[in-house]
Protein backbone atom coordinates (compact mmCIF):
# COMPACT_ATOMS: atom_id res chain seq x y z
CA UNK A 1 0.00 0.00 0.00
CA UNK A 2 1.41 3.43 -0.89
CA UNK A 3 1.57 6.44 1.37
CA UNK A 4 -1.46 8.65 0.81
CA UNK A 5 0.36 11.94 0.36
CA UNK A 6 2.82 10.99 -2.35
CA UNK A 7 1.99 13.12 -5.48
CA UNK A 8 3.37 10.54 -7.89
CA UNK A 9 1.17 7.91 -6.25
CA UNK A 10 -1.77 10.30 -6.56
CA UNK A 11 -1.19 10.65 -10.29
CA UNK A 12 -0.73 6.92 -10.73
CA UNK A 13 -3.84 6.10 -8.74
CA UNK A 14 -5.81 8.76 -10.60
CA UNK A 15 -4.77 7.30 -13.95
CA UNK A 16 -5.63 3.81 -12.77
CA UNK A 17 -9.02 4.95 -11.49
CA UNK A 18 -9.64 6.82 -14.74
CA UNK A 19 -9.11 3.62 -16.70
CA UNK A 20 -11.27 1.69 -14.26
CA UNK A 21 -14.01 4.30 -14.46
CA UNK A 22 -13.92 4.25 -18.24
CA UNK A 23 -14.58 0.54 -18.01
CA UNK A 24 -17.03 0.64 -15.13
CA UNK A 25 -19.06 3.55 -16.46
CA UNK A 26 -19.53 2.33 -20.01
CA UNK A 27 -22.42 4.10 -21.73
CA UNK A 28 -25.64 2.17 -21.19
CA UNK A 29 -27.09 0.69 -24.36
CA UNK A 30 -30.57 1.69 -25.44
CA UNK A 31 -33.18 -0.84 -24.30
CA UNK A 32 -34.30 -3.26 -27.00
CA UNK A 33 -37.22 -1.97 -29.02
CA UNK A 34 -36.72 1.60 -27.89
CA UNK A 35 -37.28 3.19 -31.32
CA UNK A 36 -40.30 1.08 -32.36
CA UNK A 37 -41.91 1.83 -29.01
CA UNK A 38 -41.18 5.54 -29.43
CA UNK A 39 -42.66 5.60 -32.94
CA UNK A 40 -45.70 3.64 -31.77
CA UNK A 41 -46.28 6.12 -28.93
CA UNK A 42 -46.02 9.02 -31.34
CA UNK A 43 -48.36 7.36 -33.85
CA UNK A 44 -50.87 6.64 -31.08
CA UNK A 45 -50.62 10.24 -29.91
CA UNK A 46 -51.04 11.50 -33.47
CA UNK A 47 -54.24 9.47 -33.88
CA UNK A 48 -55.59 10.95 -30.67
CA UNK A 49 -54.49 14.42 -31.76
CA UNK A 50 -56.17 14.00 -35.14
CA UNK A 51 -59.39 12.80 -33.52
CA UNK A 52 -59.32 15.71 -31.09
CA UNK A 53 -58.58 18.15 -33.90
CA UNK A 54 -61.41 16.76 -36.03
CA UNK A 55 -63.85 17.01 -33.12
CA UNK A 56 -62.76 20.58 -32.42
CA UNK A 57 -63.16 21.61 -36.07
CA UNK A 58 -66.57 19.97 -36.31
CA UNK A 59 -67.68 21.68 -33.13
CA UNK A 60 -66.45 25.04 -34.37
CA UNK A 61 -68.11 24.48 -37.75
CA UNK A 62 -71.43 23.62 -36.08
CA UNK A 63 -71.19 26.72 -33.89
CA UNK A 64 -70.53 28.91 -36.93
CA UNK A 65 -73.45 27.35 -38.81
CA UNK A 66 -75.78 27.91 -35.86
CA UNK A 67 -74.58 31.50 -35.58
CA UNK A 68 -75.15 32.09 -39.31
CA UNK A 69 -78.59 30.50 -39.16
CA UNK A 70 -79.57 32.59 -36.15
CA UNK A 71 -78.28 35.71 -37.90
CA UNK A 72 -80.16 34.89 -41.09
CA UNK A 73 -83.43 34.22 -39.30
CA UNK A 74 -83.02 37.35 -37.25
CA UNK A 75 -82.32 39.38 -40.40
CA UNK A 76 -85.38 37.98 -42.14
CA UNK A 77 -87.53 38.70 -39.11
CA UNK A 78 -86.20 42.27 -38.90
CA UNK A 79 -86.73 42.84 -42.64
CA UNK A 80 -90.25 41.47 -42.50
CA UNK A 81 -91.00 43.55 -39.42
CA UNK A 82 -89.63 46.67 -41.08
CA UNK A 83 -91.68 46.08 -44.26
CA UNK A 84 -94.92 45.43 -42.37
CA UNK A 85 -94.29 48.33 -40.00
CA UNK A 86 -93.39 50.62 -42.89
CA UNK A 87 -96.55 49.65 -44.82
CA UNK A 88 -98.73 50.36 -41.81
CA UNK A 89 -96.96 53.68 -41.20
CA UNK A 90 -97.40 54.73 -44.85
CA UNK A 91 -101.06 53.67 -44.80
CA UNK A 92 -101.63 55.60 -41.59
CA UNK A 93 -99.84 58.66 -42.95
CA UNK A 94 -101.86 58.60 -46.19
CA UNK A 95 -105.04 58.18 -44.20
CA UNK A 96 -104.35 61.50 -42.45
CA UNK A 97 -102.36 63.32 -45.16
CA UNK A 98 -104.69 62.86 -48.16
CA UNK A 99 -107.66 64.72 -46.67
CA UNK A 100 -105.30 67.50 -45.50
CA UNK A 101 -103.60 67.79 -48.94
CA UNK A 102 -106.96 67.83 -50.75
CA UNK A 103 -108.28 70.47 -48.39
CA UNK A 104 -105.23 72.75 -48.72
CA UNK A 105 -103.93 72.14 -52.29
CA UNK A 106 -106.95 70.81 -54.12
CA UNK A 107 -107.13 67.68 -56.23
CA UNK A 108 -103.83 68.58 -58.06
CA UNK A 109 -102.02 68.65 -54.78
CA UNK A 110 -102.60 64.93 -54.34
CA UNK A 111 -100.42 64.40 -57.44
CA UNK A 112 -98.09 67.39 -57.15
CA UNK A 113 -96.87 66.83 -53.58
CA UNK A 114 -95.78 63.20 -54.15
CA UNK A 115 -94.06 64.31 -57.40
CA UNK A 116 -92.17 67.01 -55.46
CA UNK A 117 -91.26 64.40 -52.83
CA UNK A 118 -90.01 62.01 -55.50
CA UNK A 119 -87.98 64.83 -57.13
CA UNK A 120 -86.36 65.74 -53.81
CA UNK A 121 -85.59 62.06 -53.18
CA UNK A 122 -84.05 61.66 -56.64
CA UNK A 123 -81.99 64.82 -56.11
CA UNK A 124 -80.59 63.53 -52.80
CA UNK A 125 -79.82 60.14 -54.34
CA UNK A 126 -78.06 61.76 -57.29
CA UNK A 127 -75.98 63.92 -54.97
CA UNK A 128 -74.93 60.87 -53.01
CA UNK A 129 -74.23 58.71 -56.09
CA UNK A 130 -72.43 61.26 -58.25
CA UNK A 131 -69.12 61.51 -56.34
CA UNK A 132 -68.70 57.71 -56.50
CA UNK A 133 -69.70 57.44 -60.14
CA UNK A 134 -67.11 56.99 -62.87
CA UNK A 135 -68.97 59.63 -64.85
CA UNK A 136 -67.81 62.29 -62.40
CA UNK A 137 -64.17 61.52 -63.37
CA UNK A 138 -64.93 62.09 -67.05
CA UNK A 139 -66.11 65.63 -66.45
CA UNK A 140 -63.73 68.42 -65.51
CA UNK B 1 -44.83 7.71 -38.52
CA UNK B 2 -42.22 6.51 -40.95
CA UNK B 3 -38.75 7.70 -41.57
CA UNK B 4 -38.52 8.90 -45.18
CA UNK B 5 -34.87 8.28 -45.81
CA UNK B 6 -32.05 6.76 -43.81
CA UNK B 7 -30.03 9.48 -42.12
CA UNK B 8 -26.56 10.13 -43.31
CA UNK B 9 -23.72 9.26 -41.00
CA UNK B 10 -22.63 12.84 -40.63
CA UNK B 11 -26.03 14.35 -39.91
CA UNK B 12 -25.57 17.64 -38.14
CA UNK B 13 -27.97 19.78 -36.18
CA UNK B 14 -27.99 22.21 -39.10
CA UNK B 15 -29.28 19.49 -41.44
CA UNK B 16 -32.10 18.74 -39.02
CA UNK B 17 -32.93 22.43 -38.62
CA UNK B 18 -33.08 22.83 -42.41
CA UNK B 19 -35.55 19.96 -42.61
CA UNK B 20 -37.62 21.61 -39.89
CA UNK B 21 -37.60 24.90 -41.77
CA UNK B 22 -38.90 23.03 -44.80
CA UNK B 23 -41.73 21.56 -42.71
CA UNK B 24 -40.42 17.99 -43.05
CA UNK B 25 -41.06 17.21 -39.40
CA UNK B 26 -41.16 13.42 -39.69
CA UNK B 27 -37.88 13.21 -41.56
CA UNK B 28 -36.32 15.73 -39.19
CA UNK B 29 -37.47 13.74 -36.18
CA UNK B 30 -36.07 10.54 -37.67
CA UNK B 31 -32.66 12.15 -38.02
CA UNK B 32 -32.95 13.78 -34.63
CA UNK B 33 -33.78 10.47 -32.98
CA UNK B 34 -30.80 8.83 -34.67
CA UNK B 35 -28.54 11.57 -33.42
CA UNK B 36 -29.93 12.12 -29.93
CA UNK B 37 -31.86 9.11 -28.63
CA UNK B 38 -28.78 7.50 -27.08
CA UNK B 39 -27.62 10.77 -25.55
CA UNK B 40 -31.08 11.47 -24.18
CA UNK B 41 -31.20 7.99 -22.66
CA UNK B 42 -27.75 8.38 -21.13
CA UNK B 43 -28.69 11.74 -19.66
CA UNK B 44 -31.81 10.15 -18.17
CA UNK B 45 -29.73 7.24 -16.83
CA UNK B 46 -27.29 9.65 -15.25
CA UNK B 47 -29.97 11.80 -13.63
CA UNK B 48 -32.43 9.08 -12.62
CA UNK B 49 -30.00 6.21 -11.85
CA UNK B 50 -32.60 3.66 -12.84
CA UNK B 51 -32.54 2.11 -16.32
CA UNK B 52 -36.29 1.46 -16.45
CA UNK B 53 -37.24 4.94 -15.29
CA UNK B 54 -34.58 6.35 -17.62
CA UNK B 55 -36.09 4.50 -20.59
CA UNK B 56 -39.55 5.85 -19.75
CA UNK B 57 -38.22 9.35 -19.25
CA UNK B 58 -36.26 9.21 -22.51
CA UNK B 59 -39.36 8.03 -24.38
CA UNK B 60 -41.50 10.78 -22.91
CA UNK B 61 -38.83 13.39 -23.54
CA UNK B 62 -38.56 12.44 -27.21
CA UNK B 63 -42.35 12.41 -27.59
CA UNK B 64 -42.38 15.94 -26.15
CA UNK B 65 -39.64 16.92 -28.56
CA UNK B 66 -41.74 15.54 -31.43
CA UNK B 67 -44.83 17.45 -30.33
CA UNK B 68 -42.86 20.66 -29.84
CA UNK B 69 -40.90 20.41 -33.12
CA UNK B 70 -43.16 22.86 -35.03
CA UNK B 71 -42.59 25.41 -32.26
CA UNK B 72 -38.79 25.09 -32.21
CA UNK B 73 -37.68 28.68 -32.85
CA UNK B 74 -33.87 28.26 -32.94
CA UNK B 75 -33.33 30.68 -30.06
CA UNK B 76 -31.39 27.85 -28.40
CA UNK B 77 -29.32 25.28 -30.24
CA UNK B 78 -31.11 22.04 -31.06
CA UNK B 79 -29.04 20.05 -28.55
CA UNK B 80 -29.65 22.58 -25.76
CA UNK B 81 -33.37 22.53 -26.52
CA UNK B 82 -33.55 18.72 -26.46
CA UNK B 83 -31.46 18.41 -23.30
CA UNK B 84 -33.60 21.03 -21.57
CA UNK B 85 -36.76 19.08 -22.34
CA UNK B 86 -35.06 15.90 -21.13
CA UNK B 87 -33.74 17.43 -17.92
CA UNK B 88 -37.15 18.91 -17.12
CA UNK B 89 -38.75 15.52 -17.60
CA UNK B 90 -36.15 13.90 -15.35
CA UNK B 91 -36.56 16.59 -12.71
CA UNK B 92 -40.30 15.93 -12.70
CA UNK B 93 -39.60 12.22 -12.19
CA UNK B 94 -37.14 12.99 -9.41
CA UNK B 95 -39.62 15.29 -7.68
CA UNK B 96 -42.23 12.58 -7.92
CA UNK B 97 -40.13 10.06 -6.10
CA UNK B 98 -38.83 12.73 -3.71
CA UNK B 99 -35.26 11.65 -4.01
CA UNK B 100 -32.91 13.03 -1.39
CA UNK B 101 -29.26 13.84 -1.80
CA UNK B 102 -27.30 10.72 -2.68
CA UNK B 103 -24.74 11.23 0.10
CA UNK B 104 -27.45 10.98 2.71
CA UNK B 105 -29.05 7.98 1.05
CA UNK B 106 -28.50 5.11 3.49
CA UNK B 107 -29.12 2.47 0.81
CA UNK B 108 -26.19 3.79 -1.23
CA UNK B 109 -23.95 3.93 1.81
CA UNK B 110 -24.89 0.37 2.66
CA UNK B 111 -24.10 -0.71 -0.88
CA UNK B 112 -20.65 0.90 -0.62
CA UNK B 113 -19.99 -0.77 2.70
CA UNK B 114 -21.16 -4.12 1.36
CA UNK B 115 -19.02 -3.77 -1.77
CA UNK B 116 -15.95 -2.85 0.27
CA UNK B 117 -16.52 -5.26 3.15
CA UNK B 118 -14.20 -7.83 1.68
CA UNK B 119 -11.33 -7.29 -0.71
CA UNK B 120 -12.73 -7.52 -4.24
CA UNK B 121 -11.18 -10.36 -6.15
CA UNK B 122 -12.72 -10.52 -9.57
CA UNK B 123 -12.81 -7.76 -12.16
CA UNK B 124 -16.57 -7.59 -11.68
CA UNK B 125 -16.11 -7.03 -7.93
CA UNK B 126 -13.76 -4.15 -8.63
CA UNK B 127 -16.17 -2.52 -11.04
CA UNK B 128 -19.08 -3.01 -8.65
CA UNK B 129 -17.10 -1.34 -5.87
CA UNK B 130 -16.19 1.53 -8.14
CA UNK B 131 -19.78 2.01 -9.28
CA UNK B 132 -20.97 1.96 -5.68
CA UNK B 133 -18.40 4.62 -4.81
CA UNK B 134 -19.56 6.76 -7.74
CA UNK B 135 -23.19 6.32 -6.68
CA UNK B 136 -22.29 7.63 -3.24
CA UNK B 137 -20.90 10.89 -4.62
CA UNK B 138 -23.00 14.05 -4.24
CA UNK B 139 -25.46 14.41 -7.10
CA UNK B 140 -23.70 17.17 -9.05
CA UNK B 141 -20.37 15.32 -8.98
CA UNK B 142 -21.92 11.95 -9.74
CA UNK B 143 -23.90 13.17 -12.75
CA UNK B 144 -20.90 15.05 -14.17
CA UNK B 145 -18.63 12.03 -13.71
CA UNK B 146 -21.00 9.45 -15.19
CA UNK B 147 -21.84 11.61 -18.20
CA UNK B 148 -18.16 12.37 -18.71
CA UNK B 149 -17.46 8.67 -19.23
CA UNK B 150 -20.73 8.02 -21.08
CA UNK B 151 -19.87 10.79 -23.54
CA UNK B 152 -16.31 9.68 -24.25
CA UNK B 153 -14.77 12.25 -21.92
CA UNK B 154 -16.23 15.26 -23.71
CA UNK B 155 -16.47 18.10 -21.19
CA UNK B 156 -18.32 20.23 -23.76
CA UNK B 157 -21.00 17.59 -24.26
CA UNK B 158 -21.44 17.10 -20.50
CA UNK B 159 -21.74 20.88 -20.08
CA UNK B 160 -24.43 21.02 -22.78
CA UNK B 161 -26.32 18.10 -21.28
CA UNK B 162 -26.32 19.54 -17.77
CA UNK B 163 -26.63 23.16 -18.89
CA UNK B 164 -23.53 24.14 -16.95
CA UNK B 165 -20.47 26.17 -17.93
CA UNK B 166 -17.53 23.98 -18.96
CA UNK B 167 -15.48 25.40 -16.09
CA UNK B 168 -18.08 24.22 -13.59
CA UNK B 169 -18.09 20.76 -15.14
CA UNK B 170 -14.30 20.59 -14.91
CA UNK B 171 -14.46 21.66 -11.27
CA UNK B 172 -17.11 19.07 -10.51
CA UNK B 173 -15.07 16.37 -12.24
CA UNK B 174 -11.97 17.36 -10.32
CA UNK B 175 -13.84 17.27 -7.00
CA UNK B 176 -15.51 13.97 -7.91
CA UNK B 177 -12.13 12.38 -8.60
CA UNK B 178 -10.67 13.84 -5.42
CA UNK B 179 -13.53 12.41 -3.38
CA UNK B 180 -13.15 9.04 -5.06
CA UNK B 181 -9.42 8.98 -4.35
CA UNK B 182 -10.06 9.90 -0.74
CA UNK B 183 -12.71 7.22 -0.44
CA UNK B 184 -10.69 4.40 -1.99
CA UNK B 185 -7.75 5.26 0.25
CA UNK B 186 -9.99 5.33 3.30
CA UNK B 187 -11.26 1.89 2.35
CA UNK B 188 -7.72 0.58 1.93
CA UNK B 189 -7.78 0.34 -1.87
CA UNK B 190 -5.44 3.24 -2.60
CA UNK B 191 -2.91 1.22 -4.52
CA UNK B 192 -2.84 2.06 -8.23
CA UNK B 193 -1.72 -1.47 -9.04
CA UNK B 194 -4.84 -2.80 -7.38
CA UNK B 195 -7.01 -1.00 -9.91
CA UNK B 196 -4.70 -1.45 -12.88
CA UNK B 197 -4.43 -5.18 -12.44
CA UNK B 198 -8.03 -5.97 -11.77
CA UNK B 199 -10.30 -3.35 -13.20
CA UNK B 200 -8.47 -1.31 -15.79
Amino acid sequence: MNTPNDPSDDAGLERALDRALAKGLAPPALPAGFRPQLLATIARGARVDHAQLRAAIEREHAEQLAELRDGYVSLRQRTLGTLIGGAFAVGLLLNFALPWITANFGQKGVVALPVIGVAIGLGLSLRSWWPRSSLSRLLP
Amino acid sequence: MQQDAPPEAGTRDQDIVELLQGGAYEAAFGWLADRYERKVYRLCCSLLRDPDQAADAAQESLVRVWKALPRYDRRASLSTWIYTITRNRCLTAIERRRETDSMSDPAVEQAVEAAGASAPESEQDHLELLRALVEALPERYRSALTLFYYEEKSVGEVAAMLDLPEGTVKTNLHRARAMLLERVRAMGFGDAEFWLEKAA
